[in-house]
């Protein structure tokens, strides 16, 4: 178990390095840099030569490998450095701007994972019904429509609708958790659909084993069967797709929080592209990096507790 | 004694698909009282199965009732609504299904499991945590050892006979007047299934339920059966006491199942064993790495045995003796750890690239079940082409040739050729699988349980087969298999493995007539009589 830690983070810390490499090439690669952006501004009447000057004292005419090697050691230090445009230290920036993500985010996978299974057992137990059956393909239809709506649209419609139309929630003057609870909601909606989508095809594929039948010659009701045998047996593949799906939140976070006027990482993230600042940029790729190895792993240590399969003679444990 | 359990009067059943109606159940009526087991025999597609779904009211979507009538004990249950049926399933009849691997959830443990048995309609938590007593002690009748510790494992953590044992408590919790056993042991090893059937004959004794015993093997249908019902194209052929079918069988159908049964036929043609040796194996032995979460260490031992050329060695062994192992090591597929094996007096462990691939060629393989060993994207044509164009043949009119030689020595029709695997019968896809190895012109023959997923009459077949080529050709074959009839029909000696020893090796005739080892007369034992 230890041994298996171990290499578990010694995966962590490649991957994190290699995004971190990624991202400075990326960076690199673009026109122009930060300093260009913010002194080039004629309003700021500065000459070719003090805007030279100005660069070299932040590094920025220096070689990619001198600037990449001075990045990497300080960041290895704890030092994300230091915002150009704001000129504020990048860690600060991050302490202020996580917890509304992390709200943000945990609302939304929440509220995606209780809306796709609300929506996948309705339309199940549906099916088994004579007329229900219609419902019940109308129902698993909708999925498949909701992940082609766009985010930004669907947050206009719902500020529209559930702010000014009928009032429910204001969308001004909220802090905390209130803040980002229609935001969530909104965002739940299309990260839902994939999960969704697995979760019923898992489900009726799980329907078709022979064991259903073997649990019907026993009397047992359809709502019975679905509920304690094929939830529990379509749940683990959702899950490890749902791991997936954090990507999709950090992506719908930067819309959700440009649209809701949000402080998070998602708004930081889209300043600090704009102004191609690229120490909080990178900070910012680090802590998605290591969020996506989180979930991962930890979707990877509730598994075997899900299927019993996995990880007792499986795969898992033989490092 | 005398109580009626189930009758089934006049009963037609078909499918209906698109446009077509296939009638899977013809006019079919029968009787079945308290303590009685009858068996119900018949190939593939003969309706076996729709009859014991409609007893159970689990008949697919697509069948349709259309005239005749079930009833269980007094109870009319022909038009029953799915809701009525619930009372009925579990209560008053059960299944015992067919495959125990994929029969109980593979995510819950098997007291849960059990306890939902017993309590099918209960939501009570008090109740289902007391009922954990009662699953033990049904576990504790089915012969199962530490009942208490097995109601917290898992399915994947028992083995296949213990896992229909399982079932098997599953169907009788909730003492039903009968039981529909749908072909409960043929995924099972010859020793289990023995098990396996003398458990049921005793739960009818003890129980005094009816079992309606559904099985494609005829000759497990004659031991611990009152009577047999034959079954042929949803037609009920024959039915009768158990002793008459099997001493004065009346329908020619009948009279064909009982003639195929290998048991019947005729031991392999003499061959002298002055012939060179194909194969020699000497103190053969292979023992797989110790993993972290397993204490069972698989291991070979000590194998030693030679085939000359043109004989058939058959090899005996239920799952975990070492059979796959040894098929392996001949295949060059693994290198034995200890020992040496010979094929045509070259050593494959020392060979390399080219001379490796010759030797390969030789020796050719056909697996148990035909439809996964080719690639279903393939037609059958496709299929035979592909060793020929390895071989190097590019000319197609010669690889024609060579497709209609083999064709013809299979007995297969050339206008299956066009077929994708799929579409090809269980018969047709093994004879194409044959073909194929054929064509590599080997001098070595394995053959893996190539019979064991077939029905009985085919498999007479395909075995006949078998032979008739290995005449022609000179053949040398190694024939894997549990079945001890099949092997006895085919093999000249045999080589008896249990848990990866050597347990007996020599004439088959001999060892069958005197077997020396304990295991080997368990076993001998265990082949249904007649």
């Amino acid at each position: 178990m230890t041994r298996y830690l171990f290499t578990r983070t010694l995966h962590a810390i490649f991957v994190l390095w290699g995004a971190f490499t990624l991202s400075f090439i990326l960076l690199q690669v673009m026109p122009g840099d930060a300093v260009l952006v913010k002194f080039q501004d004629p309003e700021l009447g500065l000459n070719p030569q003090q805007i030279a000057d100005m660069r070299a004292t932040y590094g920025a005419d220096e070689s990619a490998i001198t600037q990449y090697i001075h990045v990497l050691g300080r960041t290895l230090h704890g030092n994300l450095g230091y915002s150009i445009e704001t000129g504020l230290p990048v860690g600060h920036m991050l302490q202020a701007a996580y917890p509304t993500t992390l709200r943000l985010a945990i609302i939304s996978f929440a509220g995606a994972i209780i809306l796709s299974i609300t929506f996948c057992t309705l339309a199940l137990l549906l099916s088994e019904h004579v007329t229900g059956r219609y419902i019940a393909s109308f129902i698993s239809a909708i999925p498949g429509i909701t992940s082609g709506i766009p985010v930004f649209w669907l947050e206009i419609v719902a500020i529209q609708l559930v702010s000014f139309h009928w009032k429910l929630i204001p969308v001004v003057g909220l802090s905390g958790w209130s803040a980002v609870f229609l935001p969530g909601l909104a965002l739940a909606i299309p990260i839902s659909a994939p999960l969704a989508q697995v979760f019923m095809t898992t489900a009726k594929r799980v329907q078709q084993l022979p064991f259903i039948d073997v649990l019907r010659a026993r009397g047992l009701s359809p709502f019975r069967i679905l509920c304690s045998h094929i939830i529990p047996n379509a749940f683990p593949p959702t899950l490890t797709v749902s791991g997936l799906v954090f990507g999709e939140i950090l992506a719908g976070a930067v819309v959700t929080e440009t649209v809701f006027g949000l402080d998070g990482l998602g708004q930081l993230a889209q300043q600090a592209v704009a102004s191609q600042d690229v120490a909080v940029l990178q900070a910012i790729i680090l802590i998605s990096v290591a969020g996506f190895i989180s979930i991962g792993l930890l979707s990877e240590f509730i598994q075997p507790l899900l299927d019993p399969r996995i990880g007792r003679n499986g795969q898992q444990r033989k490092y | 004694m005398n109580q009626r359990c189930l009758s089934i009067r006049n009963l037609d059943i078909c499918y209906k698909r698109q446009n077509t109606t296939h009638h899977a159940l013809n006019d079919v009526s029968l009787d079945l009282h308290a303590g009685e087991i009858l068996a119900l025999v018949g190939e593939s597609g003969s309706g076996k199965s729709t009859l014991g779904r409609s007893v159970l009211g689990l008949l697919p979507a697509a069948a349709r009732l259309q005239s005749g009538s079930i009833h269980l004990g007094t109870k009319n249950v022909t038009h029953l609504p799915e809701r009525e049926w619930r009372s009925i399933r579990g209560q008053k009849v059960a299944l015992i299904p067919q495959d125990p691997a994929h029969s109980l959830d593979p995510v819950r443990t098997i007291g849960a499991q059990l306890v939902e048995a017993l309590h099918p309609a209960s939501t009570s938590f008090l109740l289902r945590y007391n009922a954990k007593a009662e699953a033990a002690a049904l576990l504790d009748q089915m012969g199962i050892s530490q009942p208490k510790q097995r109601l917290a494992q898992y399915p994947h953590e028992l083995s296949g006979g213990m896992k229909q044992r399982v079932l098997i408590a599953a169907a009788i919790a909730q003492r039903p007047s009968l039981i529909v056993a749908d072909e409960p042991t043929s995924a099972l090893d010859v020793s289990v299934q023995v098990q396996i059937m003398t458990l049921l004959a005793k739960l009818r004794r003890e129980l005094n339920t009816a079992i309606l015993f559904i099985t494609h093997d005829l000759a497990l249908a004659s031991e611990h059966t009152d009577r047999v019902a034959v079954l042929h194209n949803g037609k009920i052929c024959e039915i009768a006491p158990t002793k008459q079918i099997f001493q004065a069988p009346q329908a020619s159908y009948t009279k064909r199942l009982i003639s195929d049964l290998p048991i019947f036929q005729k031991s392999p043609e003499k061959i002298p064993s002055s012939s060179p040796d194909v194969i020699t194996v000497k103190n053969l032995g292979y023992t797989y790495a110790k993993t972290a979460h397993s204490d069972h260490q698989h291991t070979m031992r000590n194998l030693s045995f030679s085939v000359s050329k043109g004989r058939t060695l058959g090899i005996v062994g239920e799952s975990g003796s070492g059979k796959t192992t040894l098929l392996k090591c001949l295949l060059g597929l693994l290198t034995p750890q200890t020992g040496s094996i010979r094929i045509l007096n070259q050593y494959p462990s020392q060979l390399q690239g080219q001379a490796l691939r010759d030797l390969r060629r030789k020796v050719q393989f056909v697996y148990q079940n035909p439809h996964v060993s080719f690639d279903p994207r393939y037609t059958a044509l496709q299929s035979l082409e592909e060793p020929l164009i390895n071989r190097g043949i590019q000319s197609r009119s010669q690889r024609q040739k060579a497709i209609n030689d083999v064709l013809f020595k299979v007995h297969l029709d050339a206008t299956l050729l066009e077929r994708r695997i799929s579409a090809l019968s269980g018969g047709q896809a093994q004879r194409l699988a044959l073909a194929r190895a054929l064509l590599c012109q080997p001098e070595i023959l394995i053959l893996d349980e190539v019979v064991s997923a077939l029905d009985v009459s085919i498999q007479a077949e395909i075995l006949s087969l078998l032979e008739q080529i290995q005449n022609d050709l000179k053949l040398t074959y190694i024939f894997v298999s549990h079945d001890l009839t099949a092997i006895k029909r085919l093999a000249h000696d045999v080589l008896i493995l249990k848990n990866g020893e050597q347990v007996e090796y020599g004439n088959t005739n001999q060892i069958f007539l005197k077997p020396k080892n304990k295991y080997t007369k368990n076993l001998i034992n265990s082949i249904p009589k007649i």
